[in-house]
């Protein structure tokens, strides 16, 4: 899950809720689908393994993606893949965003929701 | 002077010996454990620490010595207790990381007499906890068979010269034993002469290991 208190609207794109390290793993798996860290270290060429790999801890521990052990090489390892594409992941947020909001402001913000929804019509 | 005579004289008093031989046969039950557990040479480390507690107290005590004895075992078994409640908390902490076992790790296993445990983390961890070897998976994706060997003798090392009873870690801790028999060059050593130097400077180097330059060149001046 995202953090609520991670989320900083002053950022552009997914680093509002993500760090930017996440993001470019997220939109490499998003491309790609099943990777091993060693293709994703390597195609993220300026990012040490060591920082993909507490990267890649972190978005399983979050479950924006997932990982399945592979043991028919020479060598056990992981196999990455995201959970869900974009669409996915923004409907996860926004209601987890949206949860909190109704619960500290209630009617007010399916007001906004309603007010959101009209105007993006009308465009 | 004063000192001396004081502890003649408190020698020499009947009641004393009772302390005496309480402390005498708890020192032979600890060097006993210790022994068993982790044969000789960390031994003599204890050895030598007790000798030199047991003679300082001897030299100060001057009448005091039930006090001294009570005192140093209280540290001894509350101590015990400490080791043996972080141990638990450790352990409890790896295991819910754990894939366990696999059969690809049998034959190191063997080899070294270790039960070898997967972490489920892409981290790179090695460690040596209580009769096991912990592996990440973030590790075994790096290493080629020559450098994973040399980790788990590492690994192994750690195991054999570390105690593994609250007891005699208590002792070792005392005695220094950790730091004369049980550093990271030792291991280090043992990993080269069972795999080769070049599998354990490569394994450091693969899995980017803090202080890993200065580590090879101790192994190859130590040639």
């Amino acid at each position: 899950m995202v953090k609520l208190e991670r989320i900083n609207l002053q950022k552009e794109g997914l680093t509002k809720f993500f760090s930017p390290n996440e993001v470019r793993i997220l939109e490499l798996l998003w491309e790609k689908g099943d990777m091993t860290s060693a293709q994703i270290s390597e195609d993220l060429e300026n990012l040490s393994h060591a920082v993909v790999a507490g990267t890649l801890d972190r978005l399983v521990k979050s479950s924006f993606v997932e990982r399945r052990l592979d043991e028919g090489g020479p060598r056990m390892r992981y196999i990455y893949s995201p959970v869900g594409g974009r669409d996915e992941v923004g409907l996860r947020i926004s209601e987890r965003v949206i949860d909190s909001l109704f619960e500290t402001f209630g009617d007010a913000t399916l007001s906004a929701l309603g007010k959101v929804r009209k105007e993006n019509e009308v465009r | 002077m004063n000192s001396i005579q004081g502890c003649y004289v408190c020698l020499s008093a009947a009641g004393i010996l009772i302390p005496i031989i309480v402390l005498a046969a708890v020192t032979a039950l600890l060097f006993v454990a210790f022994y068993m557990d982790r044969g000789f040479k960390p031994l003599v480390g204890a050895q030598v620490t007790l000798t030199v507690v047991i003679s300082s107290s001897l030299l100060s005590m001057e009448c005091y010595m039930s006090a001294w004895v009570w005192g140093y075992l209280g540290l001894v078994l509350a101590g015990a207790a400490v080791i043996t409640l972080l141990r638990q908390f450790n352990a409890s902490r790896l295991e819910n990381t754990s894939l366990g076992q696999f059969d690809a790790l049998a034959d190191l296993e063997d080899e070294f007499d270790v039960r070898i445990v997967v972490l489920d983390t892409q981290r790179v961890r090695a460690l040596a906890y209580r009769g096991t070897v912990y592996l990440s998976v973030g590790l075994l994706e790096q290493l080629d068979d020559d450098q994973l060997r040399a980790v788990v003798a590492h690994e192994a090392y750690h195991l054999r010269t570390s105690p593994s009873r609250p007891l005699s870690a208590l002792l070792a801790l005392t005695s220094l034993t950790f730091l004369r028999y049980n550093d990271e060059h030792s291991a280090d050593a043992y990993a080269a002469h069972v795999a080769g130097v070049d599998a354990i400077v490569g394994a450091l180097d693969r899995l980017n290991i803090e202080g890993r330059e200065d580590r090879a060149e101790r192994l190859r001046q130590a040639l």
